[in-house]
């Protein structure tokens, strides 16, 4: 079943007066536990694909369904509480709050939205979940630390085990390796394939690196905002 | 802690330098709140108990066609004889009926007031401001307003003069000797038409007001019938002239018929005289009756509401009586009476409000822009709470308590300082040398109280100024996509 389409989907961008197509007529379908990499070089559109799988950007022609809706459709709201339910994101800069610890910023996707108000009894339970977590990311000495104080790759691992939090059907990762060396981008990526595999969390992630490319699954490669290849590993 | 609190918290202390440019500006914004709307307050209520306890009374009743309530312009007024003339209220009887029969009401003094020049056989010349009362009403309504040095207060319906002891030592100076009870004072005035009035008028004591403003240094007071006698507040005053249709033939005529024809005057013949002088001007029991001044005549009368009761419904029951009647009458609160002094205190405290509306805004700029900059270095954050679920209303509220959590706790510490400042000045109190501020102050001495109320309002204001300046950069926040979080630094 799929859990991601894209139907034709186009997307232009205003530069001035004049129109730039980023993206010009994709489709494609992401199935659950898909562990998906969209790759190519810098300007081929992985990134405004990613940003519409994400609902935080909508098409300037075609459909986006995510998790059975089309992001089209969405108002602001109803896109916020669909990112909140099925989308877990990994940013490229990891985008941790900075006031924040290893512990607090995990939870933090908990905390918005309806997450925020619970019973003791689910907080408990969100608490054993998040220490699990974290032992699963290898940051338990590392717990009351603040970003500041971790490395990139402790760095990109708190981001992993947030995107995680709130168990989403997906997790969106653009470029989770680009700020790591290749040896911590390797590990990272070893890790977000062991949690697709444990939690058969759908993985789609951007890259342009040909090593975390071969890790994946199901590649679809772009250039100059058209599909090129389209492979399913195993297929 | 809730996390909106946490991350509040945390971004202040995360941001120093922020926190403390909007944190003191808030912390000085409320004390000057606080402390100036304390010294402010403090001298309006201490100005209005003085005015009210020992001048002014909490009301004051004119003739409608009267330009000024002031007890003082009343006299200045009165000093400018070939002014308008003052007009008596109206009814003064069935207005003292009235009165006497309120409840309301505590008590009342009708008083006529007039200029003057005291000198004593020719010497002194010390410009004095009379208030002619009704003894009994006045030491009534006033029964702990002076301090009688020598002598007694006026007795009902006796003629004299209560000298202040500013008027007392300007005479003694320029006699050269002490000046004695039961001897006589010259006062010279402007009646209402410009004739000059000179008085010869018994000192029956002296005396020095308890609550000194400036404008009473020159008060002293007599008994009601001189003023009236000086001023010409005459039983004929009011009294129209009835002319007969003999005398009206003359108003209109034309005069260049004066410079006619001299042919007529060449004719008369001039005749011997036989005529009566003594009864000359015919019977002037008329013009005597006239003369004898007016025992209900009054400039003004000051009305004490009772403690607990409202003076605004006072005003509005004396209005409707007025109007019920027809007595072209008008009423005021104390103020409006009670002169310069008391009025420029009130005008000071609405520059005082002028001048904080001013900083408000001043402020609330300054922290505007302090946080549109904060808002601005956190776009990656805000865009990645955003992307995380987080919704507009949580950015806001994010935004929001950030600012409110800086100006209440500036806020609490602006209070603390201002509030150990007044306390600390009202239990020794502030010396006051200056004559001026002395009258504004009400004593030479100043004591500044805290309010409740003062502190509740510089909280509101303080409030206020923290949401009117994060409304821009709340909007700002709420306005950053999620699709921010994905652009890489």
């Amino acid at each position: 079943m799929a859990i991601v389409t894209l139907d034709n989907v186009k997307k232009n961008y205003m530069l001035g007066t004049t129109q730039v197509p980023a993206v010009r007529g994709v489709s494609f379908e992401i199935e659950k536990g898909d562990f998906i990499s969209i790759a190519g070089p810098s300007g081929s559109g992985k990134s405004t694909i990613l940003n519409m799988i994400g609902c935080m950007d909508t098409p300037s022609e075609g459909t986006v369904i995510v998790n059975g809706k089309d992001i089209s459709q969405l108002n602001d709201y109803q896109t916020t509480m669909l990112r909140h339910e099925t989308i877990g994101f990994i940013f490229q800069s990891f985008n941790l709050i900075p006031v924040l610890n290893v512990y607090e910023n995990i939870e933090f996707p908990l905390l918005l939205g309806k997450a925020g108000t619970k019973s003791s009894e689910i907080k408990k339970q969100n608490k054993e979940w998040i220490e699990y977590l974290i032992a699963e990311v290898g940051l338990e000495r590392w717990i009351h630390h603040k970003s500041n104080e971790l490395s990139g790759g402790q760095r990109q691992r708190v981001a992993i085990a947030r995107a995680l939090v709130t168990k989403p059907t997906i997790v969106l990762a653009d470029e989770p390796t680009a700020n790591l060396d290749s040896k911590t981008g390797e590990e990272v990526i070893e890790l977000m394939k062991k949690i697709n595999h444990e939690m058969d969390t759908t993985f789609i992630f951007s890259t342009h690196d040909a090593t975390v490319v071969g890790i994946a699954d199901h590649v679809i490669r772009l250039k100059d905002g058209l599909i090129t290849e389209n492979i399913r590993k195993g297929a | 802690m809730p996390v909106l609190l946490k991350i509040a918290f945390r971004n202040l202390l995360q941001h120093k330098a922020k926190s403390l440019i909007i944190g003191l500006i808030l912390m000085v914004g409320m004390i000057i709140l606080v402390l100036g709307n304390s010294l402010v307050k403090t001298a309006t209520e201490g100005i209005k108990t003085t005015y009210t306890d020992n001048f002014s009374g909490d009301l004051i009743i004119t003739a409608s066609a009267n330009r000024s309530l002031s007890l003082f312009s009343i006299s200045q007024e009165a000093m400018n004889g070939f002014a308008e003339p003052i007009p008596n209220v109206p009814d003064f009887q069935k207005i003292e009926e009235y009165l006497l029969g309120q409840e309301n009401m505590a008590g009342f003094s009708p008083q006529a007031a007039t200029y003057g020049l005291l000198s004593k056989d020719g010497l002194g010349r010390a410009i004095t401001l009379l208030f002619g009362v009704d003894p009994t009403r006045y030491a009534a309504m006033f029964p702990d307003n002076l301090n009688l040095l020598d002598g007694a207060f006026l007795q009902p319906g006796e003629e004299g003069i209560l000298l202040n002891e500013r008027g007392r030592a300007s005479l003694e100076k320029n006699l050269g000797r002490p000046l004695a009870l039961g001897e006589q004072v010259q006062i010279t005035s402007t009646t209402s038409t410009g004739a000059i009035k000179v008085r010869d008028v018994t000192v029956r004591g002296f005396f020095a007001f308890k609550e000194v403003t400036g404008e009473l240094n020159a008060v002293n007071i007599v008994d009601v019938d001189t003023v009236r006698g000086l001023y010409g507040m005459t039983v004929g005053a009011d009294a129209g002239v009835a002319l007969t249709e003999e005398d009206t033939k003359y108003i209109e005529f034309d005069i260049d018929s004066l410079f006619g024809s001299t042919a007529e005057a060449e004719e008369i013949e001039i005749q011997e005289s036989a005529a009566d002088y003594d009864n000359l001007l015919g019977d002037l029991s008329q013009r005597e009756q006239l003369s004898k001044t007016d025992s209900g005549a009054y400039h003004y009368v000051l009305v004490d509401v009772k403690e607990g009761s409202s003076e605004a419904a006072a005003i509005r029951e004396l209005e409707r009586f007025f109007s019920d009647n027809g007595i072209e009458a008008r009423v005021a609160p104390w103020l409006e009476g009670a002169g310069a002094n008391a009025k420029m205190v009130y005008n000071i405290k609405t520059i005082f409000e002028i001048v904080i509306l001013a900083i408000a805004i001043v402020a609330a700029i300054i922290i505007m822009n302090t946080l549109v900059i904060s808002v601005s270095e956190r776009i990656p954050e805000i865009g990645t709470i955003r992307a995380l679920g987080g919704t507009k209303s949580f950015i806001m509220r994010m935004i929001g308590l950030e600012t409110l959590v800086i100006a209440l706790t500036a806020g609490a510490l602006g209070v603390i300082i201002s509030a150990a400042a007044v306390l600390i000045s009202g239990s020794v109190g502030i010396p006051i040398t200056n004559e001026y501020l002395k009258a504004l102050t009400g004593g030479a001495i100043f004591y500044p109280a805290l309010h409740l109320d003062t502190i509740l309002a510089a909280f509101g204001m303080i409030a206020g100024i923290g949401i009117l300046s994060a409304a821009y950069p709340v909007a700002i926040a709420v306005a950053i996509p999620p699709v921010t979080a994905m652009r890489n630094e």
